[in-house]
């Protein structure tokens, strides 16, 4: 039994902390979250230079061969600083998509550029009557001359705007029958990507994707034709990182309102040393250690290749709603200055939130763990 | 970056759960019940023949010397099989036995530590009071020098001294001191002394506590624990008692095991109770639970036997585990529906599922979010120990 983190692991650690310290202020926060701009381009051209998108990617193909507990140890960081970055969507969901579902010419193609940061990658699944299960998709691929069409709209794309490259989830129109991926470029024809506007201050950007008539040829399919649902799978393991980003957030969102309350003075007295605020503190720093320890410990299993879908489910479920009540509270301990715009608490609040929604419905994930239950 | 146990200590593991395994018997459990005991003399004696008597004493002190990791293996496999010796074990070997360890004098050493080894004789922990709960400084039984003794006045309660022969009572040496913490002291107290009587008090879940009360006791000086009024101090050293709470995580998951049983072969007006969405809600809930509650408790587990602080894990630990534990229970009730209401005798037993496991399970989980501390006192010990809040006026 060892809930040590190795040397290396710590010394990783500390070098994300103090990178993401110096180069991710809040300010650089804001600017894109509150004020709508570009992602910091500078710190993610910083980021490739220093390996940390090729977390996943192994050696062969231009990475570093880093593991999932490494992924955790970075999202954990990214998400104390509310990192504003399409590293997710690229260098993990992306490159894990092509690692555990593409051909070799598509690894060697894709995953070196990944790493690189020259080429961004997002997955485009979802739409507006589809967002968990694949099966009810119903952007269309009809097979003509060795190639595919595609048509329909896709919802809820994560930084799609940025995205050389969409992994799109579509259904085979007679004969053929099931989903399957296609990786379709941005400057395809018929293709068109439209940025929404996202729960305010959540920092999150997504996209509605229109295909109208967009030509796919054979070799952009990823995966088995027909078996496109494998990706959930792929999703489902990314999704580590969506929490511990989020349990990341969480600590700091804590800390900051053990600082605000220290400093607070009301009748008198400082107000942390009231009980009733003390006790929920205690509760926020509760559930915080037991979920960053189902973190790390899905993280390791995956490490381990030792299969965790279960407790994967579980991390999902915990996390959210840790985030979620932690930053709430967070919130209510700050009083008004917490909920004026100038406060990063607020960003917290929507962050948590939107990174829920994001991990699925909670009574969906609570009914995959039901369903491991074999009840 | 491991969570697993290595190959020895799943070894012994597999050496202790094969002990209880084959010496905890229904019978056995059967007999203790028609007589409303709750310990066995008899298998607590076959643990001398074992040597596990002092398991974590130092070898020099007649122990196995075994560390936090084998101790909690060890918890956790008598409470796997429910052996009806854990609490008096305890309270008698691994508080009484490293209190005499670190704090007594040689002869008390000499004197007790054998017959404890050898099941000679049992002693429980007396600290609290009807007058301290939480406030554990404001014990008020009285001991008062006379001679070579200390004559003691007043009364414990919450006591497990029905099933112990002895007690290491708290008292109150200096009604003066200030701060009252610095005016209590540890005696040994033979409970067939002149003035000891004892009344059982019966807790919800069945469990047999005793009030004690102390009238012209007299205490050889002799059997004084430790130092002259440091024993608050001396109480809150908790001598690397093992703090995981893992014994009762093993028992949670037995019983969420059992519910989905239940569930599984059971219907609600004719569907399949595992089919309806809210039931699987809440059971998806609780097995997440049992998972936190397991990787928290084995952080503090492991954090222990690193010789790391463990005072704002243990609390969590204690906290999370209690309110799990009420958790269960009552979302276990609340799908047995009105089955679960039965409790198991008489003429219920023909309906009773589960041999009343959850009406009881009830009953007696309302104490662990009181006793070995309440839960506020844990949320009191994460905000100071491991938040570092300013302390409330008062506390």
């Amino acid at each position: 039994m060892d809930y040590q983190f190795s040397q290396e692991q710590e010394m990783f650690r500390k070098s994300v902390h103090d990178f993401l310290q110096k180069e991710c202020p809040p300010a650089v926060v804001r600017d894109v979250v509150e004020k709508g701009k570009d992602y910091p381009w500078e710190l993610y051209r910083k980021m490739a230079e220093l390996g940390w998108l090729q977390l996943l990617i192994p050696e062969n193909y231009g990475g570093m061969g880093g593991n999932w507990v490494d992924v955790a140890i970075f999202y954990e960081e990214a998400g104390r600083v509310l990192l504003p970055s399409p590293h997710f969507t690229s260098a993990i969901l992306g490159a894990e998509a092509i690692l555990a579902l593409g051909n070799e010419e598509q690894k060697n193609r894709y995953l070196p550029q990944i790493a690189s940061g020259d080429l961004f990658l997002t997955l485009a699944l979802s739409e507006v009557g589809a967002t968990s299960d694949l099966k009810t998709v119903t952007t269309s691929a009809i097979a003509q001359n060795n190639s595919y069409i595609i048509n329909g709209t896709k919802l809820f794309i994560q930084d799609g705007e940025y995205a050389d490259w969409f992994i799109t989830a579509a259904k085979l129109g007679p004969p053929d029958t099931g989903i399957t991926l296609f990786i379709i470029n941005k400057n395809s024809i018929g293709l068109r990507c439209i940025p929404l506007n996202s729960l305010l201050f959540s920092g999150l950007k997504l996209s509605q994707v229109n295909y109208e008539g967009v030509n796919v040829t054979m070799e952009n399919i990823l995966g088995d034709i027909g078996k496109g649902e494998s990706i959930t799978e792929v999703v489902d393991r990314a999704r580590i990182a969506t929490c511990a980003e989020m349990v990341g957030g969480a600590e700091r969102a804590l800390e900051m309102t053990i600082e605000h309350t220290k400093q607070r003075q009301q009748f008198d007295v400082s107000i942390s040393s009231f009980q009733a605020l003390q006790h929920r503190m205690a509760d926020m720093a509760l559930a915080i250690e037991g979920t960053r320890w189902l973190i790390y410990y899905v993280a390791w299993l995956q490490s381990q290749g030792i299969s965790c879908a279960m407790e994967r489910t579980m991390a999902q479920l915990q996390t959210g709603e840790t985030y979620e009540k932690v930053a709430a509270e967070a919130t209510q301990m700050h009083g008004g200055v917490g909920i004026m715009r100038e406060h990063d608490m607020t960003l917290h609040y929507s962050r948590a939130k939107a990174t829920k929604v994001i991990l699925g419905y909670p009574e969906d994930i609570r009914e995959t763990i039901a369903q491991s239950l074999d009840i | 970056m491991d969570f697993r146990f290595n190959p020895q200590e799943e070894q012994w593991r597999k050496e202790v759960r094969d002990f209880f395994e084959r010496e905890v018997t229904s019978e056995l459990l059967e007999q203790l019940e028609a007589k409303g005991e709750e310990h066995s003399p008899e298998l607590y004696q076959k643990l001398t023949q074992k040597g596990w008597l002092g398991l974590s004493w130092p070898k020099e002190y007649g122990g196995k010397g075994c560390g936090i990791i084998e101790m909690c293996i060890f918890y956790e496999e008598m409470s796997r099989a429910q052996a009806p010796i854990q609490d008096v074990y305890r309270h008698s070997i691994a508080y009484f036995g490293s209190e005499l360890i670190a704090l007594g004098t040689e002869e008390q050493q000499k004197h007790f530590l054998p017959r404890l080894a050898r099941g000679e004789i049992t002693c429980c922990r007396g600290f609290t009071g009807p007058e301290a709960g939480s406030d554990l400084a404001n014990v008020q039984l009285r001991a008062v020098e006379d001679g070579d003794y200390y004559r003691l006045n007043g009364e414990k309660t919450f006591m497990l001294a029905h099933y112990t022969d002895h007690i290491v009572a708290l008292t109150r040496t200096d009604p003066n001191a200030i701060p009252k913490h610095r005016g209590l002291t540890m005696f040994i107290v033979d409970l067939e002394s002149p003035g000891v009587k004892m009344r059982p008090m019966w807790t919800l879940g069945g469990h047999k506590r005793s009030q004690v009360f102390f009238d012209d006791v007299m205490v050889p000086k002799g059997n004084l624990l430790g130092k002259l009024n440091r024993g608050f101090y001396q109480a809150m050293e908790d001598l690397n008692q093992e703090r995981s709470g893992a014994f009762q995580i093993v028992l949670l998951e037995k019983y969420f095991h059992n519910l989905i049983q239940f569930v599984k072969k059971s219907r609600r007006n004719g569907q399949p109770l595992g089919q309806i969405p809210e039931t699987r809600q809440r059971l998806a809930d609780l097995t997440t639970g049992i998972q936190v509650a397991w990787l928290i408790s084995r952080y503090t587990l492991w954090r222990q036997s690193q010789g790391m602080s463990t005072d704002k894990e243990a609390a969590m630990t204690k906290l999370y585990v209690s309110e799990l534990s009420q958790r269960l229970a009552r979302v276990a009730m609340d799908t047995i529906g009105p089955l679960s209401l039965l409790e198991y005798s008489g003429q219920s037993k023909e309906w009773t599922p589960l041999m009343g496991q959850f009406p009881w399970l009830y009953r007696n989980c309302s104490m662990e979010t009181i006793g070995g501390g309440t839960s506020e006192i844990q949320r009191h010990v994460i905000a100071m120990r491991g938040l570092q809040l300013p302390r409330t006026k008062g506390m």
